[in-house]
């Protein structure tokens, strides 16, 4: 089996284990519960297999090298780490509703890698720039910064659905694990993110000054990397001295998010980048 | 003794203290002044904050542009202020610079105020304990053992002295109470997570202080001793100079690039240094000068192969020319030389591209100078002469661009990295633990209550205490 066809049945699997999430979330089911654990475990064992196959397959092509080149291959990788944190932070924490909201995201980002006309499957020989030992480093740990960002995403804004639903102590609005938890769950996988975020950007620094002379150029991508880490330092300051807490950290959290994001994709549509000279 | 329980007291819950040295200086100058305004951590929050906000509008408008560039995109006006507040380079101007400089001072004067409140309690040397604040813990355990406190105190110091720095025993009245530490040095993660930034500052200030940061571009074969700066394309002398002895690109079979090669060659005084082959990713490093792999393309063509067409329909001569070389042509028709090669040549208003430009000396008339578009092979028939001349074949050889940079701040920004990543880790994910045990003698045996309190990660503590009381309540000698 090919590792594509593959990935295909893990963005199955991890749509399942979703909607299981889900479920168990609403009609507080046990049993799906432990299902949607299942599910998503076997969807990031698939996942981790489809990456590994890749890897085999650009040797078969004659290419060579480790799955991490474009918009596909970051994808699938960032679906992995999503659901990988996911599994820990649900296991230890035992919140359907965590699930319900992380898991999704491991779905959309295979989604997108499989359906967006913009984003190639194609296994492509590597460009000069990326032939590096450097390029394994960077990208694992700058994606499972991400990911976990992702996830202090999903703490953030079931702490804010809270918050709003105070009144409302029926039905899914019950089952919103306890609003402690959920602060102290953000602070922690913040905290994790932040440390990879610092190693992703300190690898890739130290890679651009093997491949150009230089550990900083201030590129749209590293000066968005370092609005993100910026932004996640004032969150922990806050946070940890000024003794912020509760919905306005759960804002940062979700707001950081959109950082990370704008890191990952939004640099892509700036004017001019790259492509010096050409002003959009 | 008041004192130090009382600045313990304040930072045991892990928040560090919201206010600042208590050893106060009344004098109220401008250096006071400026130092309460520095060790604000208000401030560093709204500069880390600030510093994110404005950096996102240099990656909104490209940077370093040509100015034409930015005239076109926003009008004249607009271009003018724009330029005036040195957002078309913002990320070097002054006012970003001083943004920085700003919070660098602001990490420094926080860290050394802090430190200075903290000091006692990161160095002390017998550590106080206050019993109601472990009493107040949620992990607080409490059992009845059959043993004695001395058994127990025993039986626990034995089992600290493997995991805890420091283990005491006190006796306040009727109870016994066994305290012991580990990590109180990882109360200093933050420190150091702020000196990796003032080394990371360093080595930024170094680099651009001591260092350069330049391009070079060699065609192949040829040899070149001085680079340009790339800010200011200032030319820059460099202690040796650089032979480019071939250059080579192959490709993928999907027409992207697979690898590019420089094959140099370092000499200085007739003496070859070092020889390697540079690709991206594999620079050549020399005496804290580094020559990379940056971008390569044509050099425009230095010799020319002509075809002589005699006006009288007799078979064309050849002449191969380098710039500056000359030919005799046969039958006494005069000398020809190429004194050039042009990018471009207007003819008119027409532009015919690259053109070689040519002297032809005839013997005892005026030299006249000929043009020869490479691309119309037959515009030198309109001159009428008794040959009409065209390019027939050239040589343009492949240049290397190589980004050529020495940065002595390098192993200083390393170092600030390493620092970082190992302030972050005990920052963040090690912790100062105390555990309190104390033991009080009562009919039925010994009351122990277990509890301990971290400056963070407070599940870590929790799970000893569980860990502890498990270890006191087995029966004894076990």
């Amino acid at each position: 089996m090919e590792s594509s066809q593959i990935l295909s049945v893990v963005t199955f699997v991890y749509g399942l284990a979703a909607a299981l999430y889900i479920f168990a979330w609403v009609f507080r089911a046990e049993t799906a519960f432990r299902f949607a654990f299942g599910f998503l475990a076997a969807g990031a064992a698939g996942n981790a297999l489809g990456i590994g196959l890749r890897w085999v397959e650009s040797y078969r092509l004659g290419y060579g090298h480790a799955p991490f080149s474009n918009m596909y291959e970051s994808l699938v990788f960032f679906a992995l780490t999503i659901s990988a944190i996911c599994l820990v932070v649900v296991r230890r924490t035992k919140m359907p509703a965590l699930g319900a909201l992380a898991s999704p995201l491991a779905f959309l980002a295979l989604c997108y890698a499989s359906l967006s006309p913009h984003v190639s499957d194609r296994i492509e020989p590597l460009l000069p720039a990326l032939k590096s030992n450097w390029l394994i480093a960077h990208v694992m740990t700058c994606f499972l910064g991400y990911a976990a960002f992702a996830v202090g995403f999903c703490a953030g804004i079931l702490y804010l659905l809270r918050e709003r639903s105070r009144e409302r102590r029926d039905g899914i609005w019950a089952r919103i694990p306890d609003a402690g938890a959920l602060d102290n769950l953000t602070h922690r996988v913040v905290v994790f993110g932040f440390l990879f975020l610092t190693i992703g950007i300190i690898t890739g620094a130290v890679w651009a000054n093997s491949a150009w002379g230089r550990y900083w150029g201030w590129d749209p991508k590293e000066t968005w990397s370092l609005i993100t880490w910026l932004f996640y330092a004032t969150f922990l300051h806050a946070r940890l001295v000024r003794g912020w807490k509760g919905s306005r950290v759960a804002w940062l959290s979700s707001a950081g998010f959109a950082a990370v994001i704008f890191t990952y994709f939004g640099v892509n549509y700036l004017p001019g980048l790259h492509s010096y000279g050409a002003m959009g | 003794m008041a004192e130090t329980a009382r600045i313990q007291e304040i930072s045991a819950d892990g928040r560090e203290p919201a206010k600042e040295s208590t050893d106060q200086d009344p004098y109220e100058g401008p250096g006071r002044i400026l130092w309460n305004f520095l060790k604000s951590v208000r401030l560093g929050v709204v500069l880390m904050a600030g510093l994110a906000a404005v950096s996102i509008i240099g990656t909104f408008i490209p940077q370093n542009q040509p100015e034409d560039a930015y005239k076109d995109a926003f009008g004249d006006a607009w271009t003018r202020l724009l330029s005036g507040l040195d957002l078309f380079d913002m990320y070097h101007s002054s006012w970003f610079r001083l943004l920085l400089a700003l919070l660098v001072a602001n990490i420094v004067v926080c860290s050394i105020d802090r430190f200075r409140a903290q000091r006692k309690i990161i160095f002390t040397q017998n550590p106080h304990f206050l019993p109601e604040r472990f009493r107040k813990q949620e992990n607080r355990q409490s059992l009845i053992s059959p043993a004695s406190p001395r058994e127990l105190a025993g039986r626990f110091a034995h089992h600290a002295r493997r995991s805890f720095s420091v283990v005491g025993t006190e006796q306040r009245g009727k109870t016994t109470y066994v305290y012991a530490e580990r990590g109180r040095w990882t109360r200093l993660g933050v420190y150091i997570v702020h000196a990796s930034v003032v080394l990371l500052a360093l080595g930024a200030m170094m680099g651009s202080f001591f260092g350069f940061d330049g391009y070079m571009k060699i065609a192949e074969g040829e040899t070149a001793s001085q680079c340009f700066e790339r800010s200011t394309g200032k030319p820059l002398a460099l202690p040796f100079s650089v032979s480019c002895e071939k250059f080579s690109v192959s490709f993928n079979d999907n027409g992207s690039p697979k690898e590019y090669r420089s094959s140099l060659a370092l000499s200085s005084g007739g003496r070859t240094l070092v020889k390697k082959d540079v690709l991206v990713n594999h620079p050549l490093r020399y005496r804290g000068i580094s020559l990379f792999q940056s971008s390569y393309g044509k050099m425009p063509p230095n010799r020319i192969t002509l075809a002589l067409t005699p006006s009288g329909g007799d078979a064309p001569l050849t002449r191969t020319l380098s710039v500056g070389e000359s030919s005799t042509l046969p039958g006494k028709r005069g000398v020809l030389t190429l004194k050039s090669i042009a990018d471009s040549y207007a003819f008119g208003n027409r532009e015919l591209g690259e053109t070689a430009i040519l002297v032809l000396q005839k013997p005892g008339a005026k030299a006249v100078e000929v043009a020869v578009p490479f691309r119309f092979p037959a515009f030198d028939k309109m001159r009428r002469g008794e040959f009409a001349l065209s390019v027939k074949e050239y040589e343009s050889p492949y240049y290397t661009g190589l980004s050529v940079s020495r940065d002595p701040g390098v192993p200083l920004v390393y170092l600030g990295f390493l620092v970082l990543i190992a302030g972050l880790f005990i920052t963040f994910f090690l912790s100062h633990q105390r555990v309190l045990v104390e033991l009080s003698e009562n009919k039925s045996g010994t009351r122990v209550a277990v509890s301990g309190i971290a400056n963070r990660n407070e599940p870590g503590v929790d799970e000893r205490v569980k860990r502890i009381a498990a270890l006191l309540s087995a029966p004894a000698g076990a």
